[in-house]
């Protein structure tokens, strides 16, 4: 007898296969549609498209069907196959046998871990056998099967173990589904919601930096998904390595929370949502906290209002205790003293957390770095850009001269004043403080410019600040191997190889920019080309810039070499040009002249019209991205398009005398 | 056999069984009696290991029995509700249990086919209730346990089955000495078989009871007497219930019969008659001096 207790008992599988074999047949299909079946349609084709390089995790192999079978059907297995505990019935029935609670759980265990991995198995197997008898080479190797092999094996066991780990928590089969995807994206879910929040609340704080950092190791479902099967060297695989091992080692940590909990689970729970009654309020808690930032968070988004943001929580905060409160009970009518006393309960608590938050984080909004401390620094109008060049392993150009930092400081010192982080503003601020002991500080603002202009212009003319803005000063002339210069009317177009003639290009551009002023940089002149270049053969580089009529040298290099007239916009290319006075006593949403022009167009304001060129040669003086001025211009290139044209400004002082003339 | 020593168990906040105590000797069948909701079908998850107990032991040869392999081996529990296998016939139930029961005695097995005449092969979804339940009997005496365990065993049974049933189970009872405990809320369904009952009410046990003591113990007598002389209170009898109608009086008494008798000759009764007593009037007199409205408790 004892030998028996310690074998195992093959009824238990029978039973199991009976009951649950369906799933595991469904996943063989289902990975043999996407992965043996769609490489004989590959080889089948007359023309076979090319492999990207991803083996079985490309687009040939329909990656995102493989995940779809990979996220549901473990967790459909964990819930037929511990379905048993959520019946009464059925639960009496499987532990009125002689056999242990654990040995009984470690075989259903046993036989969904085979169910599951068979389908895997099996398919490997037939990619193994095709690639030995057919040439697959271009389609994938044996060591990227393997891979396969792995990946599909561990995260399916972790996806299985979260299902059923969620299974013996739960009495309910229907709650054990949503929660198990609930947990799945849980860790990614919340630190979403809260980076949301706290970029709301506390100045400097910069949610996307956390967000795009660190997510995929947040949810084991993100991770999956975040993979890009497009575009040249990224992750050759889905989940690297060390990713793989992590996952398994959690994965045996919920096998063991999850026999533990079997073990201990009172089995009468069967049909009540959550088996371990001292979790209950933890539950109701959770849903309630998250509903309501979920709700903050869309009303501030839609809204930018503290007032809907409040709101948004109430509301939120009221779903969710709400529909908590409905699961537990299993009945809608929850409308009593006891429930209303619970969820004032939580309001005074989380009413308190709200208010308390901006203390705890006082320092945090405060601190600005002390200069003797920063090594260097970057500055930038958004994360974004600082991320992509992180992404593509670029040298970043860091600010290090103590005066540009001290600068950089000077405004980030003004940002804090000025700023509010539920107002926000159009002009971003992203700063980067690499300190001397090796940490890195981030933050991030927005706000309206003008209110920081003055310390804008310090670091903007800053050498280090254009290093940043414009990397093509430190773009070498002999990496060139083309330049193009695109017209903005689209009418002219230069290219040119000739290294001396790209030696001289360049070193115009640079002595330019060098030299340019805060407006220049803010409210450049003239319509501008777009300036491309193709380095060691790459055309796809972040050196392109506006070269603008305020570029001197530049132009003077252009006129010299005669390209002038194909790389900049003349005023040939200009069909007709409308002037309006800009109107002083109106209250705008927004303040820039594009803006403006399409509201005095929308109100049928008669405009000056211009065709002659001498007329437009001097209107084509104006200024872009001004804020205020006197007469705004716009440019129209072809009578045919009249939604192609460019605005340009001017202030009394600047605009020529004819318009002046007209408008008095 | 079974030993229950002060067992608590709630549900959450709402206590289900408060203090009970009981004893089940070897070879006997013990009819635990109760109302709906009296506690009985908890009692019994506990008694056969399904459900942890919060307070109180429950041992089950000589055996705590939670979890317990070893004991859960010799013990068989048929619920109230019956339960199978999705999609199983008979035989395939059988093999199940022949896999979990080491006891499994598979010529009881086809021994009992014969009894019952039910089609293995069949599906066991598609058997009426009471056939089910004549599977369920078939499997549970098939694996040969020193301990049944039956929760409202007889519903949906005819009463030919119910004496096949009846006739296989105290046949083991007789022969190997197995133990059974059998709920009901019916003392009529189980007075023809138990030899011990006991009475559930509330999540406590009211009051335990031999039968074979109890029916020995209390006596229905019919006597007059010639003078007015006689006075039950004074008569030194243990006197339950007493009622007189003109010069007759009818009486329960607990007591040796001999002695009552012996007490009655005394006065010279002109009339004096032993009445038959059924096990409901037992227990209804014996309660009614508690005060308990037993009638709701038994029906």
């Amino acid at each position: 007898m004892r030998s028996k207790t310690l074998s195992f008992n093959k009824e238990i599988i029978k039973q199991d296969f009976r009951n649950v074999g369906w799933v595991s047949i469904v996943y063989f299909l289902g990975l043999f549609f996407t992965l043996p079946m769609q490489l004989f349609m590959e080889m089948s084709r007359e023309e076979p498209r090319i492999p990207n390089g991803h083996g079985l995790f490309s687009s040939i192999f329909t990656y995102e069907l493989q995940l779809f079978f990979l996220f549901v059907m473990p967790v459909l297995m964990a819930v037929f196959l511990f379905r048993y505990l959520h019946v009464k019935g059925a639960s009496d029935f499987a532990h009125s046998f002689p056999m242990k609670r654990g040995r009984l759980f470690n075989h259903h265990i046993l036989s969904g871990v085979i169910l599951l991995i068979l389908p895997i198995l099996l398919n490997y197997l037939i990619l193994f056998i095709t690639a030995g008898v057919a040439d697959v080479e271009s389609y994938y190797k044996v060591t990227n099967l393997s891979y396969w092999l792995w990946l599909f094996s561990s995260m399916t066991l972790l996806i299985f173990m979260v299902g059923v780990f969620v299974g013996t928590l739960t009495g309910l089969s229907a709650v054990q589904g949503i929660l198990t995807y609930i947990l799945l994206v849980l860790p990614a879910g919340l630190y979403t919601l809260i980076a949301f929040h706290l970029s709301s609340y506390i100045k400097g704080y910069s949610g996307d930096v956390v967000l795009e950092q660190s997510i995929q190791y947040f949810s084991p479902l993100a991770d999956l998904v975040k993979f890009q099967r497009y575009g040249p060297d990224t992750a050759e695989v889905p989940v690297g390595t060390i990713p793989l091992i992590i996952y398994s080692v959690v994965m045996a940590v919920f096998y063991i929370a999850s026999l533990f909990l079997y073990k201990k689970r009172p089995l009468e729970s069967a049909g009540r949502a959550l088996a371990v009654r001292a979790l209950n309020p933890v539950f109701k808690v959770g849903v309630t906290f998250c509903f309501a930032l979920f709700g903050g968070m869309y009303f501030t988004v839609s809204q930018y209002e503290y007032g809907w943001m409040i709101t948004g929580y109430l509301i939120g905060g009221t779903v969710g205790y709400a529909g908590a409160s409905m699961l537990l009970e299993k009945t809608w009518r929850i409308f009593n003293g006891r429930h209303l006393k619970g969820w004032f309960a939580y309001g005074a608590f989380t009413g308190a957390l709200i208010a308390l938050i901006p203390f705890l984080w006082q320092n945090y909004e405060s601190y600005v770095p002390e200069r003797s401390e920063v090594d260097r620094v970057y500055v930038s109008g958004g994360y974004w850009q600082y991320q992509s060049m992180v992404n593509e392993e670029m040298d970043i150009p860091f600010i290090t001269s103590p005066e540009a930092i001290q600068s950089t400081i000077d405004l980030h010192e003004q940002l804090i004043e000025v700023s509010d982080p539920l107002e926000g503003g159009r002009d971003y601020f992203f700063f980067v403080y690499q300190m001397k002991d090796g940490s890195e500080i981030y933050r991030q603002y927005s706000v309206d410019d003008k209110e920081v202009s003055e310390a804008k212009k310090a670091v903007y003319e800053t050498e280090g600040y254009k290093n940043i803005q414009y990397p093509v000063l430190a773009l070498e002339s002999d990496k060139v191997n083309q330049i193009s210069i695109d017209s903005y009317s689209g009418q002219g177009r230069k290219e040119f190889y000739d290294p001396e003639q790209i030696t001289g290009f360049m070193e115009a551009v640079k002595e330019d920019i060098e030299g340019m002023s805060y407006e220049d940089i803010v409210t450049p002149r003239g319509l501008y080309s777009g300036v491309h270049f193709t380095v060691d053969g790459d055309p796809d580089n972040p050196f392109h810039f506006q070269l603008h009529l305020s570029f001197e040298k530049t132009m003077d290099w252009l006129k010299q070499e005669g390209f002038y007239e194909e790389a900049m916009t003349l005023p040939e290319d200009i069909h007709r040009a409308d002037v309006y006075r800009w109107p002083q006593n109106h209250d705008f949403p927004h303040t820039d002249a594009r803006f403006i022009l399409d509201r005095l167009k929308e109100a049928g304001v008669e405009p000056l019209e211009v065709k002659g060129n001498e007329e437009i040669g001097s209107l084509m003086e104006g200024q872009s991205n001004q804020e205020k001025g006197a007469y705004i211009v716009a440019f129209y290139f072809d009578e045919r398009y009249s939604d192609h044209y460019e605005v340009l400004s001017f202030d009394n002082g600047q605009a020529p005398g004819f318009i002046k003339e007209h408008f008095e | 056999m079974i030993e229950v020593q002060s067992l608590y168990k709630s549900f959450g906040k709402e206590a289900i069984l408060k203090d009970v105590s009981f004893h089940v000797q070897k070879g006997s069948i013990y009819g635990l009696l109760g109302s709906n909701g009296a506690g009985k079908t908890t009692l019994m998850r506990i008694i056969a290991g399904i459900l942890k107990q919060k307070n109180g032991h429950v041992r089950v040869l000589e055996e705590e029995v939670f979890d317990n392999e070893r004991i859960k081996q010799k013990v068989v529990f048929l619920p109230d509700s019956l339960y199978f296998l999705p999609q199983y016939t008979t035989r395939q139930m059988a093999d199940y249990y022949s896999k979990m029961y080491d006891s499994w005695d598979e010529e009881r097995y086809q021994k009992l086919k014969r009894l019952f005449q039910l089609d293995e092969k069949r599906k066991i979804s598609q058997f009426s209730k009471g056939m089910q339940r004549q599977v369920a009997f078939w499997l549970a005496m098939s694996s040969m346990p020193d301990v049944l365990i039956l929760d409202e065993p007889f519903d949906g049974l005819d009463a030919v089955m119910r004496q096949k049933v009846r006739n296989v189970m105290i046949q083991d009872v007789a022969e190997r000495e197995m133990t059974v405990l059998i709920s009901s809320h019916n003392l009529r369904e189980v007075e023809d078989v138990c030899d011990h009952v006991g009475i559930l009410h509330q999540g406590e046990i009211l009051l335990e009871r031999d039968l074979d003591d109890l029916k020995a113990d209390v006596h229905k007598i019919q006597v007059a007497f010639q003078e007015e002389a006689f006075h039950p209170e004074a008569s030194g009898l243990d006197i339950l219930h007493q009622e007189k109608r003109g010069s007759v009086f009818l009486l329960i008494v607990r007591g040796n019969e001999g002695d009552i008798s012996a007490e009655m000759k005394k006065h010279r009764p002109l009339v004096y008659d032993r009445l038959p007593l059924t096990l409901e009037e037992i227990f209804i007199y014996e309660m009614g001096g508690v005060g308990y409205a037993f009638e709701n408790i038994i029906v």
